[in-house]
């Protein structure tokens, strides 16, 4: 175990008694509880972390945050790998394991560093235009091999993500200075509370940086704020949770990392992360500031670090991640790194400050502490093959390069000020401002959000904790409850002063192409210059052109210096140029977290028919009919599903079957207009039918086309059951709420579905009389007294019945409904009566070959959106109905009047062999003869074998079909063509004696 | 995601609702339309950049068709009212 | 149409699977139960305007008021829900569904002569499941997007709405942290199944040293 010989002896906010033995690319080494992945690896003296993405670049960690763009890892192995996982955000457990990535074979020595050779040869757009000949796909598989940034797990994931929905009042994000404020004042009002924060702990900047607060040290006061608003019940922390998207009406998205601090060995049941969905009337966004890198040649060695990094390693982590420091700045900030280093023992090689001077707290205490200060001057090289050795340092003054000298060091600490992160505020669809003297973008505010602290640009902790207040106050008052205006908060920091930030996009006027703008995309001052010199003036085009932004860290050290850079180039003002629009996610987000439970099982719902245990018992084969699960068929031992299918055919035509039709649509529509209400509805003639008797009823729409077909029966004076296919009973009622409530409210109906309230149990067969008759009931089934299309109800085994007698194989056959919960009971009584009659449950597939058989249709297969009634044969009734119903008007209309129409017909297959079948979607050709092309005159819609009549059935739709039977037309599908002869589109019991038996 | 006022049930998440489109009304002489003044009514819509008026339906809620004033641009939802509704202030106005 | 249904055939719940040799089905996990009420009755009643005549007929046979506002129940037994506008579902203990359904639209006809009122029997169509415990909201939040916090939905109001894609009807208890959810009966197993995997994460082996478990 390598011994760590960058930790400090005492401070930070590691715990000591917790050591934690953990691995990097095969070497174990050790940290503590309260490291994470990357300052235990910098505490170990591990700093190259990462290649970067193009040239393979050395690289090591760039900051402690969420904006890292360097320290890349892979963690652990099998189900739990993360690629890219940020070493700097990752929380140090016993035995986590990390590999690093976009290196081979090892970070250390890397193959395709070589690229980095040829790095004048890679500029942007290279690809683009460099892999155009002999053509892109030429190329694409070498390109892929070395493209891409990790590799994406092969294994399944093992871990578990949950989502959850959140309301509150005031949704305050991020638990530094002034987030903790709103939340308080914003807590103290009564109004729902939620705080999110991103990282392990929450009090933001308060964690590691030497403030004090009302006389108490910054993580005392974090540590009473966090337990006053513990004690609050009205009050939720989430700690580890990222707001990583901002939607409409203030729907904030959250992942929550519950238990990736454990690892894998986190408990069964407990979910990796948790996304949250938080609706809150009120945002304040506390989201912070983010340190923006410096541009000079070299910029990217492992060793050069942000300044407040460094900072955050010291005194939050105990990490002196660098023994001899020069800092590099153009703002007072930076000089807190140099004063915390010195008191920490580390050598501050100097201060390189491009500003001429500043009379700010810190840089005066710099001052009398002795620290070195080189103003007027700026970083302008560094060199060191795996980690800076020397900076170069040459004076600044603006475009001219001075006398240059080298500073030996092993780190350069840097600081080009402060990027506000802006990112949710333009999620929202706010604008932004540009604050000239600092060099930021800031929130231009709007009504429901409230954003406090660095993010509006505010620099001194006594000013981000007055505007956290305020902005708790103000939300809370603006959601409605009365917040008492915030007692001053006595910050230490509140004699501090700041001098004035110059703002500074590049330090040095030489022609580099080692200047890295960003960094885990390998884009270079250079390549900025190149983009603008092609042309790509808008931020947007220069963004994609360049890959600016577009990695993992999504630009949160880049953006504004790459835009920065091409407003230079370009000689426009910054905002002229404006920035790139920011989307979610903020950072990334695990798949498995976006995807949460919906997976598998709970893709998406399923429905169960009230036999469904029974059906599932005889290893019922289901098939997804929408939501439904439906049996396809019931294969019995040793039987395979085609024979399975065959065998329920047959039987419905020799003896009888049972069915379970229980999705079959059941609406009721009762009142004094139903019968008018519903002859508006159907093309059917719906006040002729009389009680007690059923109709078949096409629906069309108003364009005239066929949209479901089904059955209404009259059961009462103005009360009808209307039972629309299985596939349309949800449509269907809401097309009759549609037209009853936007164009004839005026008609006295109430509309009632009741479709999953009775179970419907079809016996279908010359023998189902003789099964129904064997039971008790007060019904009489005789076919005098129950013919065909008529509707009883009464008590079937003493349970309330309702029996239509209606078919959709062509037998005699009667749906039975009764209420759900009895349906499996009367579903085995049923079997078992009908048992001498060798009576056996059929499915789907059976149900499709019968209907076909008798040329029932199938609307939606068999028809189109283009469908008419007269198409099919309905014709005659539907232009003879003179009610204005839906679709009546249309179908006068000359589209539907003149040409050669497709007519439903039936194909009979010429010369077949065994139980070929015509295919489905084979069309009717003119001729075969594909160099002219093949015109189709027609097409087959649903195709089978006949197991009853013993040949090919199909029907289909052809060109003024009617006047065309017994004519042979060539069908042809896929490169093959057979003949079938146009037909009646019915094979079986033409004359309908069986359907009246 | 956006959340629209039912007029009955107050504010719901989108999801709940399903979108009828332009509110428009069924010529009240069917039969006696002739073509063009049908083929009006049945395919073609003022397609409104900006402000317009749809009929909207809290499908899994009240199930009642209702009219929602919608920005095309925007997809911001600015007002409801119930379709008895003619005039007023309607429900919700989403800042 | 009888007042009470005599047969010899038994009924079966939707959940009738998950019973194990008890007389409903039941899952618990820490400080969160769900229990199924099997059979409520559940009765929709319908009419195309509430006048005041049907209102008055509608509170004496029930014994109280139907709810006029959008979201709100009344009563116990029956619980009385607005649905939607003149709609409401009435929830009753079992084997008391027929007889009422049957009295209301026995007494609104003659209460209201020549006027439409439906009533329909929805109990077979409908499960009923309680979700009970101090964790009942957070397992109901994981799937349901309205604010069910005490505050805006607490006992007294109801809503329908939509859990994990699948309609449901809920609302609050008397005088329990419990729910009540209503969904038909053909996406009972599949909610039940997704309720017992969502319930995991508030159970004992969800616990752990380091208090992951909320």
């Amino acid at each position: 175990m390598a011994k760590p010989d960058h930790r400090l002896p005492q401070g930070g906010r590691i715990n000591r008694d917790k050591p934690l033995s953990f691995s990097y690319d095969g070497a174990v080494y050790q940290g503590y509880e309260g490291d994470t992945l990357a300052s235990a690896l910098l505490a170990n003296g591990k700093r190259l972390l990462g290649r970067s993405f193009k040239y393979h670049r050395p690289r090591g960690a760039l900051s402690a945050g969420v904006e890292e763009c360097n320290a890349l890892v892979r963690l652990e192995s099998g189900g739990y790998v993360e690629p890219n996982a940020r070493a700097t955000l990752v929380p140090l457990y016993q035995g986590l394991s990390a590999k690093s990535q976009n290196c081979w074979p090892s970070v250390d020595w890397d193959i395709q560093a070589i690229n980095g050779l040829a790095a004048r040869f890679l500029p942007v757009g290279f690809y683009n235009k460099t892999f155009m000949w002999p053509s892109w796909r030429f190329w694409e598989g070498f390109v892929r091999r070395a493209a891409g940034l990790g590799e994406a797990p092969e294994a399944a994931d093992a871990q578990e993500y949950h989502k959850r929905h959140a309301h509150c009042d005031v949704l305050v994000i991020g638990a530094g200075p002034a987030g903790l404020m709103a939340a308080l004042q914003a807590a103290g009002s009564g109004a729902r509370v939620i705080l999110a924060d991103e990282q392990e702990e929450m009090g933001g900047s308060l964690l590691w940086e030497q403030d004090e607060i009302a006389g108490i040290a910054a993580a005392e006061w974090v540590r009473s704020a966090l337990g006053e608003l513990a004690a609050q019940n009205n009050v939720t922390l989430l700690k580890r949770c990222t707001a990583t998207g901002y939607y409409d009406h203030n729907l904030i998205v959250m992942a929550e990392r519950v238990s990736d601090f454990l690892g894998p060995k986190a408990p069964v049941d407990v979910p990796r992360q948790r996304l949250w969905k938080v609706r809150a009337a009120q945002v304040v966004l506390a989201t912070g500031a983010i340190e923006r890198p410096l541009v000079f040649p070299n910029n990217d060695r492992p060793g050069v670090m942000l300044a407040a990094a460094v900072r955050q390693y010291l005194n939050r982590y105990a990490v002196a991640v660098g023994q001899r420091v020069v800092v590099a700045c153009n703002n007072d900030s930076a000089y807190r790194t140099a004063l915390d280093l010195q008191a920490a023992g580390v050598e501050v090689v100097a201060v390189v400050d491009v500003r001429a001077d500043s009379q700010g707290s810190w840089v005066n205490q710099a001052k009398s502490a002795g620290i070195r200060i080189l103003n007027n001057h700026a970083v302008t090289n560094t060199k060191g093959r795996k980690g800076v050795t020397a900076a170069r340092v040459a004076p600044y003054s603006g475009e001219t390069p001075g006398v240059a000298r080298w500073l030996d060091c092993d780190l350069v600490a840097m600081s080009g000020g402060w990027n506000p992160v802006v990112h949710l505020y333009s999620q929202s669809g706010g604008d932004l401002d540009y604050v000239e003297a600092d060099g930021v973008f800031v929130p231009q505010g709007r009504d429901y959000i409230q954003t406090a602290g660095s993010v509006n640009g505010r620099w001194l902790l006594a000013e981000c904790l007055r505007e956290g207040a305020g902005a708790g106050v103000k939300a809370a008052q603006t959601a409605g409850f009365e917040a008492a205006a915030p007692a001053p908060e006595n910050a230490s920091a509140d004699t501090l002063k700041q001098g004035p930030t110059l703002p500074v996009w590049k330090l040095v006027d030489e022609s580099s192409d080692k200047q890295w703008i960003d960094f885990q995309h390998d884009v270079t001052l250079s390549d900025v210059e190149l983009a603008a010199r092609e042309n790509f003036i808008s931020v947007e085009h220069f963004k994609r052109f360049t890959t600016t932004g577009m990695s993992v860290d999504q630009g949160k050290t880049s953006n504004i210096n790459g835009l920065a850079t091409l407003a230079q180039v370009l000689g426009k003002a910054i905002p002229q140029v404006g920035a790139t629009k920011f989307r979610p996610p903020y950072t990334p987000v695990a798949m498995g977290a976006l995807a949460g439970p919906d997976l598998g099982p709970f893709y998406r719902p399923k429905r169960e028919m009230p036999c469904h245990d029974w059906h599932a018992a005889q290893q019922g084969d289901f098939d997804d009919a929408g939501y439904w699960q439906r049996p396809s068929c019931y294969p019995l031992a040793g039987e395979t599903r085609q024979q399975a299918i065959k065998r329920e055919a047959l039987m419905v035509r020799r003896g009888v079957g049972l069915f379970e039709g229980s999705p079959l649509g059941k609406i009721e529509v009762r009142g004094k207009d139903a019968a008018e209400f519903l002859n508006r509805i159907y093309m059917n003639n719906v006040p002729s039918l009389k009680q007690g008797h059923i109709r078949y009823a096409l629906a069309l729409n108003d364009a005239g086309a066929i949209t479901d077909d089904g059955v209404f029966t009259k059961l009462g004076e103005d009360h009808y059951l209307l039972s629309p296919s299985s596939a349309a009973a949800e449509r269907f009622v809401g097309s009759l709420e549609e037209w009853h409530q936007t164009a004839w409210p005026h008609y006295e109906v109430i509309i009632s579905p009741v479709t999953t309230q009775w179970a419907t149990l079809t016996l279908a067969g010359p023998k189902a009389r003789q099964v129904l008759q064997k039971l008790d009931a007060d019904i009489d089934f005789s076919k005098a007294a129950f013919p065909h299309m008529a509707f009883r109800s009464g008590a079937l085994e003493g349970v309330p019945a309702r029996i239509s007698r209606v078919s959709f194989t062509g037998e005699l056959s009667y749906e039975v409904n009764v209420p759900a919960s009895y349906a499996e009971a009367l579903w085995r009584r049923l079997l078992q009566a009908g048992e001498p009659e060798g009576i056996a449950a059929y499915g789907l597939e059976a149900l499709i070959i019968l209907r076909l058989e008798k040329g029932y249709l199938h609307i939606g297969a068999d028809t189109d959106g283009n469908t008419i009634p007269d198409d099919i044969g309905w014709g005659a009734p539907a232009r003879k109905k003179a009610v204005d119903y839906i679709g009546r008007r249309s179908l006068d209309l000359p589209v539907y009047c003149q040409g050669r129409r497709l007519q439903l017909v039936g194909f009979k297959l010429l010369g077949g062999r065994g139980e070929q079948c015509i295919e489905v979607g084979a069309h009717s050709i003119e001729s075969a003869d594909t160099a002219s092309g093949m015109r189709s005159t027609g097409f087959v819609t649903s195709s089978c074998f006949s197991p009853h009549l013993n040949q090919p059935v199909a029907i289909g739709r052809i060109e003024d079909g009617r006047n065309r039977q017994g004519e042979v037309v060539a069908l042809y599908y896929d490169r093959k063509t057979c003949r079938a002869e146009i037909t009646a589109p019915v094979f079986y019991d033409p004359e309908g004696e069986r359907l009246h038996a | 995601m956006q959340q629209i006022d039912c007029p009955w049930c107050g504010k719901r998440n989108e999801t709940e609702f399903s979108c009828g489109g332009e509110l428009i009304s069924r010529p009240q002489d069917a039969l006696g339309a002739d073509d063009k003044a049908w083929t009006d009514y049945l395919y073609f819509r003022t397609n409104t950049k900006g402000v317009h008026t749809e009929v909207w339906r809290h499908t899994f809620g009240c199930r009642q068709w209702f009219k929602a004033e919608r920005n095309t641009l925007t997809h911001q939802v600015v007002n409801t009212r119930k379709l008895s509704e003619e005039t007023g202030e309607g429900h919700g106005d989403h800042g | 149409m009888p007042d009470t249904v005599s047969t010899g055939l038994r009924r079966t719940s939707p959940l009738a699977r998950y019973w194990q040799g008890a007389d409903a089905a039941r899952m618990s996990a820490g400080a969160v139960s769900v229990e199924e009420l099997p059979f409520q009755g559940v009765i929709r009643l319908q009419r195309r305007e509430a006048t005041s005549a049907f209102m008055n007929s509608v509170a004496d046979i029930l014994g109280a008021e139907a709810p006029v506002d959008p979201n709100t129940c009344a009563g116990e037994s029956p619980a009385c829900l607005w649905a939607a506008p003149n709609e409401w579902l009435l929830v009753t203990a079992p084997d008391k569904d027929r007889a009422l359904a049957i009295a209301l639209q026995q007494r609104l006809d003659e209460a209201l002569p020549g006027e439409t009122v439906a009533v329909a029997l929805l109990s077979d169509a409908r499960a009923v499941l309680k979700i009970s415990g101090a964790a009942a909201r957070d397992l109901l939040a994981k799937g349901c997007s309205l604010d069910l916090d005490p505050g805006q939905f607490s006992y007294g109001k109801c809503a329908a709405t939509l859990l994990e894609q699948v309609p449901v009807t809920l609302y609050p208890m008397a005088n329990e942290s419990a729910y009540c959810l209503m969904v038909d009966r053909s996406y009972a197993a599949f909610i039940w199944d997704w309720l017992a995997h969502a319930m995991r994460e508030f159970g004992e082996a969800a616990k752990s040293p380091d208090g992951v478990s909320s």
